[in-house]
């Protein structure tokens, strides 16, 4: 399975979206859980088959999901799990767990439904660029159509019931993931960082083997899911990135004046050794694609857009070992690593 | 600043934490802060608010059954012991078993313990662990009453606007007495 999807980027990811030189991705997630039955972590085998057989068949009805099977969990190997994380279809959670559990999504890769994950439905909408709004325009319609077969769990007071208390409420995780180079640059971000956290919002690094990878990508996102409107949630989030992509176009503007010579030297340099690398681990080849980003996004390399996000999916580690489908050493794995990118590039 | 826990690398991740006032700071280095769960690059792992909660679990502990001394376990087997450690409840029953300690709890996480947001077509009244539902609530009363209030606002009519108010109040007791009966 997926070996033709490791060679490529998700469809949904290949265009740009609106700020897409800052905003590399949205994505909505709503948390929701089965009237009736305990929650995933505390769930018998027997239920938890139940809750996969009756949501995937549910899910797999919706044209959303048209000639998409269901994808049973504990069956996957290993290394697949990882790439369908790689790919930001499913979560961490759901590559580790071991309980009966499933993931289902859409031929494009941008809507798919976690079951029995921390919550029994985790339904998530990935769009290009800055585009929240519409993300959760058409994943509430996917709700929609499933809460008229599926009664769930939700209290009049407390809104839907997760879980953990952290998503009780709307259940809604709003979360961009942007691309702040100039700011990590010129030291401003542990400011700007500071100053999202105020304001109640949650930032994350993004990409990593489940380990920290200093970048300039941040996913940063909503806290609080109770008290606030679904639409009022993704007008924060989508208002403090606004102002987020001000910071950083601004950053960069200072960085071209006050500094150009270097700025540039380090965009040539990157591209010119992401273009020669014979071995490179996926920490230096993530710094070297931010960096050729911000030369692309600010007209310096002519290149596309396209290419540099499918590198960063594509030469994640499952990725790798998936396209040559044997077993790799790390070393072999930094090698043809530095392949895919010098022919991608060339 | 060296890390706290392995006194080797320099901590990168300091963690404050505020309890009735008095603050607590740790600082870590990443690889630490990643053993403890305090932070994370998978999607979504709640680890860290896990560990936030459980800290506001053990300050909640005295206001109702989650002394140490008694202990509760709701109808799905979760005992108040288990949501401590854990931050999780264990089932949408657990909401309603703990509910006097997990309100307090809401309105810290999210400044708020009511929701506004999207209503369910399907609301179920008795919540009922393993399947036996034997109601489902039809919301369109209740909604329709809510309309109804928003418009009476809009329109100024402020007496209606209170009858509508009492409405739906009436109503929402109805339903939780039709949930509690079940409990």
């Amino acid at each position: 399975m997926f070996e033709e999807l490791v060679k490529t980027t998700s469809k949904w990811f290949s265009e740009p979206g609106p700020s897409s030189e800052i905003v590399v991705s949205s994505r909505v997630r709503l948390a929701r859980n089965v009237n009736g039955f305990p929650f995933s972590h505390n769930l018998g085998e027997k239920d938890a088959e139940e809750l996969v057989g009756m949501v995937s068949k549910l899910v797999e009805k919706n044209k959303l999901f048209k000639g998409q099977k269901t994808v049973a969990l504990p069956e996957l190997p290993e290394l697949e799990r990882i790439v369908l994380m790689e790919r930001h279809i499913m979560s961490y959670d759901h590559v580790i767990s071991d309980r009966k559990r499933a993931v289902i999504f859409s031929k494009d890769e941008s809507v798919s439904v976690m079951i029995n994950e921390e919550d029994h439905i985790r339904l998530q909408l990935l769009l290009p660029g800055l585009q929240l709004e519409e993300a959760y325009a058409s994943l509430d319609k996917l709700d929609t159509a499933l809460e008229k077969k599926i009664t769930y769990a939700y209290d009049i007071d407390m809104g839907y019931l997760t879980a953990c208390p952290t998503n009780t409420g709307t259940g809604i995780r709003a979360s961009v993931m942007v691309h702040l180079p100039g700011l990590v640059v010129s030291k401003e971000i542990t400011k700007v960082l500071n100053n999202i956290a105020q304001l109640g919002l949650v930032t994350r690094g993004f990409y990593g083997e489940g380990r920290d990878i200093k970048t300039s990508f941040f996913q940063i996102s909503n806290q609080v899911s109770l008290g606030r409107k679904e639409t009022e949630i993704l007008s924060e989030v989508d208002k403090v990135t606004k102002q987020l992509v001000n910071y950083e176009k601004k950053a960069r503007e200072s960085l071209f004046k006050n500094d150009r010579a270097k700025t540039e030297d380090n965009i040539w340099r990157s591209y010119g050794l992401l273009k020669n690398v014979r071995s490179i681990n996926f920490e230096e080849a993530i710094t070297l694609l931010s960096s050729l980003r911000m030369g692309v996004e600010s007209g310096i390399i002519k290149s596309d857009l396209k290419k540099i996000n499918e590198l960063l999916i594509v030469s994640q580690p499952g990725h790798i070992q998936k396209l040559f489908s044997v077993e790799m050493s790390e070393a072999e794995r930094d090698r043809k690593r530095a392949e895919i990118i010098r022919e991608k590039l060339a | 600043m060296k890390c706290d826990s392995c006194h080797e690398r320099e901590s990168t991740v300091h963690f404050q934490q505020i309890v009735n006032g008095q603050s607590t700071e740790v600082n870590f280095c990443d690889k630490c802060a990643q053993e403890k769960g305090m932070i994370s690059f998978a999607m979504d792992k709640p680890s860290f608010f896990g560990n936030l909660l459980s800290g506001f679990m053990e300050e909640e502990k005295s206001l109702d059954g989650l002394e140490n001394s008694v202990k509760v376990t709701c109808q799905c087997g979760w005992s108040s012991n288990d949501l401590r450690k854990s931050g999780f409840l264990g089932c949408p029953l657990c909401y309603y078993t703990f509910k006097k300690s997990l309100i307090p709890i809401l309105r810290r996480i999210h400044g708020s313990n009511r929701h506004t947001g999207k209503v369910p077509e399907r609301i179920p009244v008795k919540q009922k662990v393993n399947k036996k539902i034997t109601k489902v609530f039809d919301p369109s009363e209740m909604n329709n009453l809510k309309n109804k209030l928003a418009q009476a606002v809009n329109e100024e009519r402020y007496e209606d606007a209170a009858k509508f108010r009492d409405k739906i109040k009436k109503l929402e007791k109805k339903i939780y007495k039709d949930m509690l009966n079940d409990v």
